[in-house]
């Protein structure tokens, strides 16, 4: 293993330790009570009140808690919500296929066209096209996703009724053919995916096209033209060069697609990670916020590692930067 | 040509898929519910939606009829006790209907009863309930098919506390499994109850689906079947029912425009019921010692004055499109000792509410619009939830209406779980509570009795405490003891009782003859009739 990649890692897991261990001192110093819900909605007695609180380890001091909690986390045990008295490793479980499904969809749209916008705004530097293309990314990035969700439900789930307007699947097609359910799970998918995919691919294009206006007035891409190659592999050239800054890119926004998605999830009732994350967080559900927590982490790391690696493969240079 | 083709394949293909899902048949009612519903057990029970889907999968001895009058041995619907009768003031007997059957196909028996009797009275495993049943003396087996629950006294509610508290559960399934487990067991995955829906299947996030039980021995059910869709977000589960994917959805208002949207769709109407909610400021009665009176809402004149400068009926109008009344007292809309056309003690009186506040002592001496009192402003601290639409509407508008008469609303809008908190350590001065009654009137002790359990502003008065106690153990069904209790309270103030609203619920125009049960809104459903799926 190269040793740059061996101190990332190292880097990485230290990171984590450290936001693990800061998520779970803030979140029990921050105002709230676990178990507020549950006597809001029936009456509980001071009895009842003690032994759930001995029964989640609430009633321990904080570095017991803590200590608690890395014993478990070397078990594989995140401990039981107290909000819906299951693990929390089936809940994140449950909620991760949906997540992953809405989240990965949403980057290949980025990457795709998200990217292929940027370069041809670049190559179309100052003309028309480049204006156009240059309004519409920035009114992307300014228009909020809730806004964005609740116009898309309006014009295709209600005013033109084409489309679901919630949830992950049709519960009536379960035994329906295998296509069927399919072509089912792509049209819920549709308009979430637009939803979040027209909120973040302005941001890809800009910065595409920044990074490829760099890339065009490097000598290397002088030399080629000069060389005579076509425009096209000219093109290529500059485009690999201005992958760098756009890897990077990708690494940040992958644990947002994964995480950051709450009001998409919200209002198209998409039973995702974010919904669940800040459902524990307004709950103060230490154990589940903490699972949550773990994967966000764990994704931003990863996703940050991978971006290194990628643009290292991208830029040998980079490797021993 | 294929590039231009490929959308048009596309839209065909959606398009064929929307056909597909539409000629569906046999579609089963769909709910939406805010919540998931994730513990359907009886004595498990936490959340109004884990009782909402538990109340289709098991059935009660007996259930309170739609106007869920709690006093005296009639007004009760059989469930699984076919009949009862009183063997004496102590003691009522009953027998299970000989057809009942669980899901899994073994009969329901006097066991069953007698197993979650002792579940729900062991007050390690279940306080609350423990403490309801406090009154039971005894519950024994004399047959296979035959019931007999014996009380401590007489009194006029034994048989709502014989029947309404617990639901049968399947000893047979149930006995070995240690009762701190079962929240995690088996059975809590997958209930097998003895109602007319059976469970099929829950998905994490998304739904809870249950399939109607073909030979149940009630009568035929209706729907094949009934699925509780979950979706956290208010406007999500309004387009649902828009959208006409959903068939009912519950408590439509507030905001009352929504009202308005559903009769709009042409997809879903809306259908006003009543229910057994109240919603009223809460005022502290305690200082922060929790020992002392607290310095300004400790006198009554202050509080008769905060009552007499709201204008109550305003807020059923703003905020339940009109479905709503101003109670007498904690008086939900189903509590049937209420008197429908009483008057409240403190109408809106902006002249006598300034007159009482000068009387303890607040006047406008410095000018600036606030009363004081030894220099100090009359300033209140109102907390409110942030997820309730409702009720930061209702602190918005008090503040408002206080303002008139120079009281200082300081509004602090806290996440549920603060709420909660704040509450308890009874950190606030003023909290907007809405609170979901028993049908019983004597669940009236637990919020409005010097020791009641809920009892988190210190309200304390000996007079309504007698009155209570008196009204619980009369002779009789009249309501009238209990009417004074709710004018008594109403007198002193302990909160501004704004409003007994109704719950306007959202129904697909495809459910015809909807029955609608206020304690419990969609355990009719099996008995509900739609009009074939196009």
């Amino acid at each position: 293993m190269p040793r740059w990649l061996f101190g990332r890692l190292l880097q990485a897991v230290l990171t984590l330790l450290v936001v693990f261990a800061t998520v779970f001192v803030l979140m029990r110093l921050a105002p709230g009570d676990p178990l507020a819900r549950l006597s809001d909605d029936t009456p509980v007695s001071a009895a009842e009140t003690a032994a759930l609180r001995a029964r989640y380890g609430l009633d321990q001091p904080l570095p017991t808690q803590l200590a608690a909690f890395a014993t478990g986390v070397l078990h594989g045990d995140l401990g039981v919500s107290i909000q819906f008295g299951r693990p929390v490793v089936s809940l994140v479980r449950e909620r991760l296929g949906a997540t992953l499904l809405l989240g990965l969809t949403v980057l290949v749209v980025n990457f795709t066209l998200g990217l292929w916008l940027g370069v041809r705004q670049a190559l179309a530097r100052g003309r028309p096209v480049d204006r156009v293309l240059g309004a519409a990314g920035a009114v992307s990035v300014a228009l909020p996703s809730f806004w964005v969700g609740l116009a898309l439900v309006w014009g295709f789930g209600l005013h033109a009724p084409f489309l679901p307007v919630a949830g992950l699947r049709d519960p009536m097609l379960d035994t329906a053919s295998r296509a069927v359910q399919w072509v089912d799970l792509l049209r819920h998918l549709v308009l979430p995916a637009l939803t979040l995919s027209l909120v973040t691919i302005g941001a890809t294009m800009r910065y595409q096209r920044a990074a490829m206006l760099d890339a065009l007035v490097q000598p290397f891409v002088r030399t080629a033209s000069a060389r005579g190659l076509t425009p096209g592999a000219v093109t290529h050239h500059a485009w690999r060069a201005a992958l760098v800054p756009v890897l990077t890119l990708l690494g940040l926004w992958l644990p947002l697609l994964v995480t950051g998605s709450v009001f998409v999830e919200a209002v198209f009732a998409w039973p995702g990670l974010g919904g669940l994350a800040a459902q524990a967080a307004a709950l103060r559900d230490y154990p589940l916020m903490m699972g949550c927590t773990m994967l966000a982490g764990t994704i931003v790391v990863l996703g940050s590692l991978a971006a290194d690696i990628a643009c290292a493969i991208a830029d040998p240079r980079l490797r021993t930067a | 040509m294929i590039r231009r083709s490929a959308p048009l394949a596309v839209v065909l293909i959606l398009a064929a898929c929307t056909a597909a899902s539409a000629q569906t048949a046999e579609r089963p009612v769909m709910i939406v519910v805010g919540q998931e519903p994730t513990l359907p057990i009886p004595t498990l029970i936490s959340a109004t939606v884990n009782q909402d889907v538990a109340d289709q999968l098991f059935l009660r001895l007996a259930a309170p009829g739609i106007t869920i009058s709690t006093a005296g041995d009639g007004g009760f619907q059989p469930q699984l006790a076919e009949t009862w009768r009183r063997r004496d003031s102590l003691t009522l007997v009953f027998d299970l209907h000989p057809k009942a059957r669980w899901h899994d196909g073994r009969p329901v028996t006097a066991q069953d009863v007698l197993f979650a009797f002792g579940r729900a009275r062991d007050p390690k495993l279940a306080p609350q309930l423990a403490t309801l049943l406090s009154t039971v003396a005894d519950v024994s087996a004399e047959s296979e098919r035959r019931v007999v629950i014996r009380f401590r006294t007489a009194y006029p509610e034994q048989m709502y506390d014989a029947v309404f508290h617990v639901a049968p559960l399947p000893a047979h399934l149930l006995q070995d499994v240690p009762p701190d487990q079962l929240a995690q067991s088996a059975f809590a995955q997958k209930p097998v109850g003895n109602g007319p829906f059976r469970f099929v299947r829950r998905v994490a996030g998304e739904f809870t689906e249950l399939a109607a039980v073909p030979d149940f021995f009630l009568g035929k059910v209706g729907p094949s079947g009934v699925i509780f869709r979950v979706s956290t977000d208010p406007e999500a589960r309004l387009n649902l029912v828009l959208s006409g994917e959903a068939d009912g959805y519950e408590a439509t208002v507030p905001p009352s425009a929504n009202r308005a949207r559903v009769e709009a769709s042409g997809k879903a109407r809306t259908v006003p019921t009543p229910t057994l909610t109240v919603v009223y400021l809460n005022f502290n009665q305690r200082a922060a010692d929790k020992r002392t009176p607290h310095p300004i809402l400790g006198d009554v004149r202050v509080r008769q004055a905060l009552v007499h400068a709201l204008d109550r009926p305003v807020y059923a109008k703003a905020l339940y499109a009109g479905y709503a009344d101003v109670p007498v007292g904690p008086a939900s809309q189903m509590l049937w000792v209420r008197e429908p056309r009483a008057v409240p003690s403190a109408p809106f009186d902006t002249t006598k509410a300034r007159l009482l506040l000068a009387a303890a002592g607040w006047r406008d001496s410095d000018g600036d619009g606030i009363v004081d009192r030894n220099g100090e402003p009359l300033a209140l601290r109102v907390i409110a939830p942030s997820s309730s639409y409702a009720r930061r509407q209702i602190v918005q508008i008090a503040e408002q209406q206080w303002k008139a008469i120079g009281v200082q609303a300081r509004i602090e809008l806290v996440e549920p779980s603060v709420f909660g908190q704040r509450r308890r350590e009874g950190a606030f001065d003023v909290t907007a509570d809405a609170a979901t009654q028993d049908p019983s009137p004597s669940g009236l002790t637990q919020t409005w009795s010097c020791n009641g359990g809920s009892n988190i502003t210190g309200f304390c008065n000996r007079q309504v405490d007698s009155l209570m106690q008196v009204a619980r153990f009369a002779k009789g069904t009249s309501p009238a003891r209990w009417r004074q209790v709710l004018r008594r309270i109403d007198d002193d103030a302990p909160a501004a009782f704004l409003a007994a609203p109704s719950n306007v619920v959202a129904l697909s125009n495809r459910v015809r003859q909807p029955v609608l049960v206020p304690w419990s809104l969609w355990s009719s459903v099996w008995r509900w009739g739609l009009a074939p799926t196009r």
